[in-house]
C-alpha cells in the first residue's frame, strides 16, 4: 500500500501542474484506481461525499473537483452546430419573407 | 475475495490471516457481495433535483440506457454535493413504481380508466381544443376588443423547464387561451410585486450562497431548516462564522432549534410585528443615514392630497366604499403629472375599466421594471424634515407601532421583541450586514404584498439591499416557480414581466407602451423588448406597419387567475382544462371547488408522473365518499398523459438564486411518457395543420406562430436548446445576443424573454456551465447563469458609497474603478458599467441616461429603493397591519378589521368563518396555520408516491400544545377533527410544547399546525389541509390566505359519508352562517 507522501509525490511528479490529469497518469503507474489514488493522497474521498472543514481545504494535493476521477464519463453533448443552424434558418426564412412582402425576386436556391 | 469457509466472524478473523480484522476478516459473505449502485454505470448525466427551488445538482448515472442511481453534484456551487431526502429519493421518483406510462382515457359518466393509445389521445384533445375555442372564442367584451376564448384554462407550470413554459405561454396566446395559471399565483405572487414595487425586480435580491457573509439573519415565515434543507447549510455557514440567527415563527421547528433567538407570533400579524421594527429602527436611530438618503425615496415629498390610515381609522385616501378599490391617485409623489396614455380608455381609472384594470394583477407586472410614477421629477427635501417627504410619513405611520402593541397583537412578549429588534440593529449598518429570508408564511395572506414589502422598507432603512450577507431572500418551493414567473404561464403577463395588454388601457401598442413604460431607468426600453418578443413569436409577420403583431394578442379585461377561473368551470363558463405538473385537488385552498370545478368540465387534460387526486377525483375523491357527486352523473371527459421525468429530457430550471440550470437528459421516457415540450410542440403542429387552411381571422396568431423546431431522436423530441436559443433572443445576422442592451425596437432583434437574453450568449448554452464550486468565487458566476445579465446580487451598486467606494472592506462587492473608468468587483455591475459615481443626468435625459451615478435601482422610475410605494400596489402605499380574513382578535389599531380591498367570492361554496367580534366567531376560536415538512413536497404527488418519504412520514398529523390538548381533551397520537365552515377534516394529533399559545389583548389565542400534504392517492394517505381553507385573496396578486384561518378541533375520527355534511352544516348552524343565503 502507497503511503499519504508517496502518492503525493507521484502526483506532483506526474503532470507540471497539479490537476485530474496528474491523478489519472499517477495512478496509471501506480496501479490503482485514480480515486483511490486522491483518497490515499489527500485524506478526502473523490466524490466529495465528506464535508470539508476549512482545514480540509488546505490539504495538499486538493483538487477544486476530484468527482471525475470517480465518476464514470459525463455526457454532456453540445449542440451550438445544430443550435446555429436553427438561428440561420430562422433569420433566412424571415428575410425570404420580407422579400416576398416587398415584391423582390427570389434568387436561384434561396 | 478468498474467504475463510469458517461461519464464525472471531474463528475467522482469528483463523485467517487477517487477525486484526482491518481488511478482509471484516467483511461478511452479505457485504462481499455488495457493490456500488454506481458500479456498473456507463455514463453521468449533470442534472438539476426537480423539487424545491433551492436548485441542488445532481449527478445521475446511467447503465445499459437505465437510470441506476443519481447523487448530489460535488461541484455544485448551490448545492456543493449535499441532497435533502426528497433528492436522495429521486431515484425511485423517476424509475419507482409510482410512474405510469400509459395513457388513461375516462369516457363521460365512465366508471373506470380505459386505456387509450398516444396517437389517438393527442387527435382527440387537439380537436376538443379547436371545437371548445370555436365555440367560446370572443372578439369583444362589453364593446372592447379582447380576441379571446374564456372557455379553455391551463394550470402548472413551476415543475416544468423553462423551455416548457415559454412553449405553453406561446401557444396558448396564440390560440387566445388566456387563463394560463400555474403554482407562481398560489405561492409567491405577493413577492414579485412587493420586492418588484419596493427594488424593481420581483426576484430575489440575493443568491443563497451569499447568506454565509450575513452577520445576522432573519428568518420569518419560513421553516428553512426542513422546506429547504440543503440551502440551509449557507445558514450554517454564516453562523459557524459568528452570525446570530433569528426564526420568528408560530411554531417551533428545527429552524428555531438552530437558531440563537426563537421569537414566537400570532400568524397573521407580521405586519405589526415588523411595522414595530420599522419604528424601533427610527425610534432608536438605527437606520443607515447615507444609504437611505442617497438610494431610497425618503427624501421625496408626497402630494398635498394623501392621508394616513389614523386619519382615517384604517383607510387610506382614495378607498371608494361602492367599489371597495383606492383611486391611487392621492398617493402619488408631489408635482408628478397624472399621464393619460394616448388611445387608452377615457374612463380606465374611474369606470369599470379602472376596476377591471386594477384587479387584473398589476402588481405582478413590476417584475422586472418599476411602476410608473407619471411625468416630471420628483420634489425631494434633502434634510428630510418637509412633513410630506416620505421619511416623516414614514415616522408618523409607525409611531403606533410600539413594542407593547407588538405584543399585544402578535403576543410576542415585549422583551424578546426589544432584544430581536436591537440584534438586528447592531448587525446593519457600513460594516455589517442582515440577511431577511422568507417563505410561504408572508407570502399567503390576504396582506401578502404588504408583508414583504414590510420586509422591504426594513431593509432599505437598515440599508441591507445590494450588499454582502444582505438583501431578501424569497425562498422558492418548486424547482422552476421562478421560471415559471419569469417565462411565465400567469395570465397576466408576457414573458420578462411584460404586461398582458388590457381591453380598457392598451388598445393599441403606444397606449400599452405609454401606460407601463417609465421615462427613466432600463424599464424605459420597454418598446425594444416587447418588439423583439412579438418578432420571436410572429417572425416576419410582426412588421411595423402592423405593429408588429400586436393585435394577435389577447386583451384582459380583470381577474382570470386561478380562482375565479375554477369558480367559471362550475358555473359552466370554462370547458376544457389543462393540469400540468400541479394537484389542484390538493394544493388549492377550498380543494372542494377544484373537484366541483372539474366534474362541470366538458374536458380535462392532466399530465403527471403518477395518478394524482386531480386525474382521479371522479372515481375516488372525498365528494364520491360524501355522496355529493357519482361517477355516473359525471359529463367530463378526462385524458391523463403520463409525463416525462427531469432524468428524461432537456431543459432549464430556474432556482431562487434567479440562477437557471441546465439538466441533460440521461434517457428517453418509457411507453407513452413524454416532456411537456413534446406534448405541447406536437399539440401545437397538429392544430396548426388542421387548421392550415382557415382564412378566419381568429386563427391567424396560430398560423403565423414560428412553431419550426426542430426535433430530434426516435420521440422526435423538439430541441429545447432551440426553444432557450430563442428565449435568449437573436439579431439579423442570426448571431445569438449578448444580453437585453443588445434588443432593438425597429424589428431587427427576437428575443422571447428579454431578462433572459444574454443566456445563449455566443452561442453557448450558459445555464449548462458547471464550473465547480472551489474553484471560483462565493457567488458562482461560471456556475449556471443568472438573470438579468447574470449578476448574482442585485442593485449591487448599493454596496458601494455615493462616491463609488464599498461602505467597508468588510462589506466589499463593488467599486467604481477610476482609472478604468468601469464598475468592478465580485459580482457583475448590476448598474451602468461606465456610469460614474458622480454623474449627473443632463436636463431632458430620459431612458437610462437618465439614472444618475448613485442610482442604484435601476429598473424603478426614480431609480431609488420605495420605502413608499406611490403606485405599484393598491391596497396602500405602506404597509399597515390589518386582521386576516377569518381571526380570532379584532385590529388593535382601526375599527376596519381586514385588508378593505382583498378578494372575497361570496358562494355557498366558498363561506367564511365569523371573525372576532362578529356573531358565531366562538364556534371557531383557534388559528390554523398549514405548513410543508421535509419528507414530502407540496401536494404530495411527487412524495406519497415513494416508498422511502412515505415510509418516513407516513401520516398526516395536526401539531397543538398541551394546553390546547387539555382544553380540547386531545391525545397525542390520537385523532383530531378540525372544523371551518367549509368542511371537516381528520389527522393524527400531535401534542408538543413547539405549538406556544399565545397571550393576545388579555386572552390566550392557540394555534394548530398541520402540513397540506395529503390527499387520497399514494402510499401514504389522509384528509387535505386546504379542503378547509376559504378563497380569499390579496387584491394585488390573487394569492390565496393559507396561512391564519380560524377553525374547531375535536378530538376523534370525523363522521364518513353524508354524516359529514350534516355535521359541517351543523356548525355552521350554530355560527349563524346560512349557505343559502350567500349569493353565487
Amino acid at each position: 500500500m502507497l503511503s499519504r507522501e508517496a502518492a503525493l509525490q507521484l502526483v506532483e511528479h506526474a503532470t507540471s501542474a497539479l490537476d485530474a490529469t496528474s491523478y489519472e497518469i499517477a495512478a496509471r503507474r501506480a496501479g490503482l484506481p485514480p480515486g483511490l489514488l486522491y483518497l490515499i493522497a489527500t485524506g478526502v474521498p473523490a466524490d466529495s461525499s465528506d464535508g470539508l472543514s476549512p482545514e480540509d481545504l488546505a490539504r495538499p494535493g486538493l483538487l477544486g473537483s476530484a468527482q471525475r476521477l470517480v465518476l464514470p464519463p459525463v455526457d454532456e453533448p453540445d449542440r451550438g452546430p445544430h443550435i446555429r443552424e436553427f438561428l440561420r434558418r430562422r433569420v433566412a426564412s424571415g428575410r425570404r419573407a420580407d422579400d416576398e412582402t416587398r415584391g423582390v425576386p427570389r434568387t436561384p436556391g434561396g | 475475495m478468498s474467504r475463510s469457509p469458517l461461519p464464525w466472524p472471531v474463528l475467522r478473523q482469528l483463523a485467517g490471516p487477517d487477525r486484526l480484522a482491518r481488511g478482509a476478516a471484516a467483511k461478511s459473505r452479505h457485504s462481499a457481495q455488495l457493490s456500488a449502485r454506481t458500479h456498473a454505470a456507463d455514463k453521468v448525466i449533470r442534472s438539476v433535483c426537480p423539487y424545491c427551488g433551492v436548485g441542488c445538482g445532481q449527478t445521475v448515472f446511467v447503465a445499459d440506457n437505465k437510470v441506476v442511481q443519481i447523487e448530489g453534484d460535488a461541484d455544485s456551487a448551490v448545492s456543493r454535493g449535499r441532497l435533502c431526502p426528497k433528492d436522495s429519493a429521486s431515484l425511485q421518483l423517476t424509475t419507482g413504481d409510482s410512474r405510469c406510462h400509459e395513457v388513461l382515457y375516462r369516457r363521460p359518466y365512465g366508471t373506470e380508466w380505459e386505456p387509450l393509445d398516444l396517437e389517438s389521445a393527442m387527435e382527440m384533445i387537439a380537436e376538443r381544443v379547436i371545437s371548445t375555442r370555436a365555440a367560446t372564442f370572443e372578439w369583444e367584451d362589453e364593446g372592447k376588443r379582447t380576441r379571446r376564448t374564456l372557455g379553455i384554462a391551463s394550470l402548472g407550470g413551476a415543475t416544468l423547464d423553462n423551455e416548457e413554459n415559454y412553449l405553453i405561454k406561446k401557444l396558448f396566446t396564440a390560440l387566445g387561451v388566456i387563463q394560463v395559471e400555474n403554482q407562481a399565483r398560489i405561492c409567491h405572487s405577493s413577492t414579485v410585486a412587493a420586492l418588484g414595487t419596493s427594488f424593481g425586480r420581483g426576484g430575489a435580491t440575493t443568491c443563497m450562497q451569499d447568506l454565509q457573509n450575513a452577520d445576522c439573519l432573519f428568518i420569518q415565515g419560513s421553516n428553512f431548516a426542513e422546506a429547504h434543507p440543503v440551502g440551509f447549510q449557507w445558514v450554517m455557514e454564516a453562523r459557524a462564522r459568528g452570525a446570530k440567527v433569528v426564526h420568528v415563527d408560530p411554531r417551533f421547528s428545527r429552524t428555531s432549534a438552530l437558531a440563537d433567538l426563537y421569537v414566537p407570533i400570532r400568524s397573521g400579524s407580521d405586519v405589526a410585528f415588523l411595522g414595530g421594527m420599522i419604528n424601533y429602527v427610527l425610534e432608536h436611530d438605527t437606520w443607515f443615514h447615507d444609504y437611505v438618503l442617497h438610494y431610497t425615496n425618503a427624501a421625496t415629498i408626497v402630494g398635498p392630497d394623501f392621508k394616513d390610515t389614523d386619519e382615517l381609522n384604517g383607510f387610506f385616501s382614495g378607498f371608494d366604499e361602492e367599489t371597495r378599490k383606492y383611486d391611487l391617485d392621492s398617493w402619488r409623489y408631489e408635482g408628478m403629472e397624472v399621464r393619460s396614455p394616448s388611445g387608452s380608455d377615457p374612463h380606465a381609472d374611474d369606470d369599470d375599466g379602472g376596476s377591471s384594470v386594477q384587479s387584473s394583477g398589476r402588481g405582478e407586472q413590476h417584475g422586472s421594471g418599476g411602476p410608473a410614477i407619471g411625468g416630471g421629477q420628483p420634489i425631494r427635501d434633502e434634510t428630510l424634515e418637509h412633513p410630506r417627504c416620505v421619511f416623516q410619513l414614514l415616522k408618523r405611520h409607525y409611531a403606533r407601532y410600539t413594542p407593547e402593541t407588538v405584543e399585544e397583537i402578535c403576543g410576542t412578549p415585549k422583551e424578546t421583541f426589544l432584544e430581536l429588534c436591537k440584534l438586528v440593529s447592531e448587525c446593519s449598518g457600513r460594516e455589517r450586514t442582515t440577511a431577511f429570508i422568507y417563505a410561504m408564511g408572508w407570502t399567503q395572506h390576504t396582506t401578502g404584498v404588504q408583508y414583504i414589502r414590510s420586509a422591504c422598507v426594513l431593509q432599505l432603512l437598515l440599508g441591507n439591499i445590494g450588499r454582502p450577507g444582505g438583501g431578501i431572500q424569497a425562498l422558492r418551493g418548486h424547482a422552476s416557480i421562478q421560471g415559471s414567473s419569469d417565462i411565465p404561464t400567469l395570465y397576466n403577463l408576457l414573458p420578462g414581466y411584460l404586461a398582458m395588454p388590457h381591453a380598457h388601457e392598451h388598445q393599441d401598442f403606444e397606449s400599452y407602451l405609454a401606460a407601463d413604460r417609465t421615462d427613466k431607468g432600463f424599464w424605459a426600453n420597454m418598446r425594444a423588448y416587447m418588439v423583439s418578443l412579438m418578432k420571436a413569436w410572429w417572425g416576419p409577420a410582426a412588421t411595423a406597419e402592423n405593429d408588429f403583431c400586436f393585435d394577435y394578442l389577447l386583451r384582459l379585461t380583470g381577474d382570470h387567475s386561478t380562482y375565479p377561473t375554477v369558480l367559471a368551470q362550475i358555473d359552466g363558463k370554462c370547458k376544457g382544462y389543462f393540469i400540468l405538473g400541479e394537484n389542484p385537488a390538493v394544493s388549492s385552498a377550498n380543494s372542494k371547488l377544484q373537484r366541483l370545478g372539474m366534474a362541470a368540465l366538458d374536458w380535462l387534460v392532466v399530465r403527471d408522473l403518477a395518478l394524482i387526486e386531480s386525474a382521479s377525483w371522479w372515481k375516488d375523491g372525498p365528494e364520491i365518499e360524501t355522496g355529493e357527486l357519482s361517477s355516473e352523473q359525471i359529463a367530463t371527459e378526462v385524458f391523463f398523459l403520463p409525463a416525462a421525468a427531469h432524468t428524461e429530457k432537456d431543459g432549464s430550471f430556474t432556482n431562487t438564486n434567479r440562477l437557471l440550470q441546465w439538466h441533460h437528459a440521461a434517457v428517453d421516457p418509457e411507453g407513452d411518457a413524454r416532456s411537456d415540450l413534446w406534448f405541447f410542440f406536437h399539440l401545437g403542429r397538429r392544430i396548426r395543420e388542421k387548421l392550415a387552411a382557415s382564412e378566419d381571422e381568429r386563427d391567424r396568431p396560430l398560423l403565423d406562430l414560428t412553431w419550426d423546431y426542430p426535433t430530434e431522436g426516435p420521440l422526435d423530441e423538439p430541441s429545447a436548446d432551440a426553444v432557450l436559443a430563442e428565449i435568449n433572443g437573436w439579431n439579423d445576422h442570426g448571431e445569438p445576443l449578448s444580453g437585453y442592451l443588445d434588443l432593438a425596437e425597429d424589428g431587427s432583434t427576437a428575443c422571447g424573454c428579454w431578462i433572459y437574453s444574454g443566456v445563449y450568449a455566443g452561442g453557448v448554452n450558459q445555464a449548462a456551465r458547471r464550473k465547480p464550486w472551489r474553484e471560483q468565487n462565493w457567488l458562482g458566476p461560471e456556475w449556471g447563469w443568472a438573470w438579468p445579465m447574470d449578476r448574482r446580487i442585485l442593485y449591487n451598486r448599493a454596496s458601494a458609497d455615493p462616491e463609488g467606494k464599498p461602505w467597508s472592506e468588510r462589506k466589499a462587492l463593488l467599486w467604481w474603478d477610476a482609472e478604468a473608468g468601469s464598475w468592478t468587483g465580485h459580482d457583475v455591475a448590476d448598474f451602468v458599467k461606465d456610469r460614474p459615481p458622480g454623474y449627473v443626468p443632463p436636463e431632458g435625459a430620459t431612458g437610462p441616461d437618465a439614472l444618475a451615478g448613485d442610482d442604484p435601482f435601476i429598473m424603478q422610475a426614480d431609480g431609488k429603493g420605495w420605502l413608499y410605494a406611490p403606485a405599484g400596489v393598491i391596497d396602500g402605499p405602506m404597509p399597515t397591519h390589518y386582521e386576516p380574513q377569518e381571526s380570532p382578535v379584532s385590529n388593535l389599531l382601526y375599527e376596519q378589521s381586514a385588508n378593505p380591498v382583498r378578494q372575497l367570492f361570496e358562494r355557498p361554496e366558498n363561506l367564511y368563518n365569523p371573525s372576532s367580534g362578529e356573531p358565531g366567531s366562538e364556534v371557531f376560536p383557534y388559528v390554523l396555520t398549514t405548513y410543508r415538512l421535509t419528507e414530502h413536497f407540496t401536494a404530495g404527488a411527487m412524495t406519497r408516491t415513494l416508498p422511502y418519504l412515505a415510509e418516513l412520514q407516513p401520516e398526516f398529523f395536526c401539531e397543538v400544545s398541551p394546553e390546547l390538548a387539555e382544553e380540547r381533551g386531545l391525545v397525542h397520537n390520537g385523532w383530531a377533527t378540525i372544523v371551518s365552515s367549509r368542511t371537516a377534516i381528520e389527522a393524527r394529533v400531535c401534542v408538543t410544547e413547539r405549538m406556544t399559545p399565545l397571550r393576545i389583548q388579555g386572552r390566550v389565542v392557540h394555534q394548530i399546525g398541520a402540513p397540506f400534504h395529503w390527499g387520497q392517492n399514494g402510499l401514504t394517505t389522509g384528509d387535505s389541509t386546504n379542503d378547509l381553507i376559504p378563497i380569499a385573496l390579496d387584491p394585488n396578486v390573487h394569492i390565496q390566505e393559507t396561512k391564519a384561518i380560524t377553525v374547531d378541533i375535536r378530538p376523534g375520527r370525523r363522521p364518513r359519508g353524508p354524516e359529514l355534511l350534516s355535521y359541517v352544516e351543523e356548525y355552521r348552524r350554530r355560527a349563524g352562517i346560512v349557505a343559502s343565503e350567500v349569493g353565487s
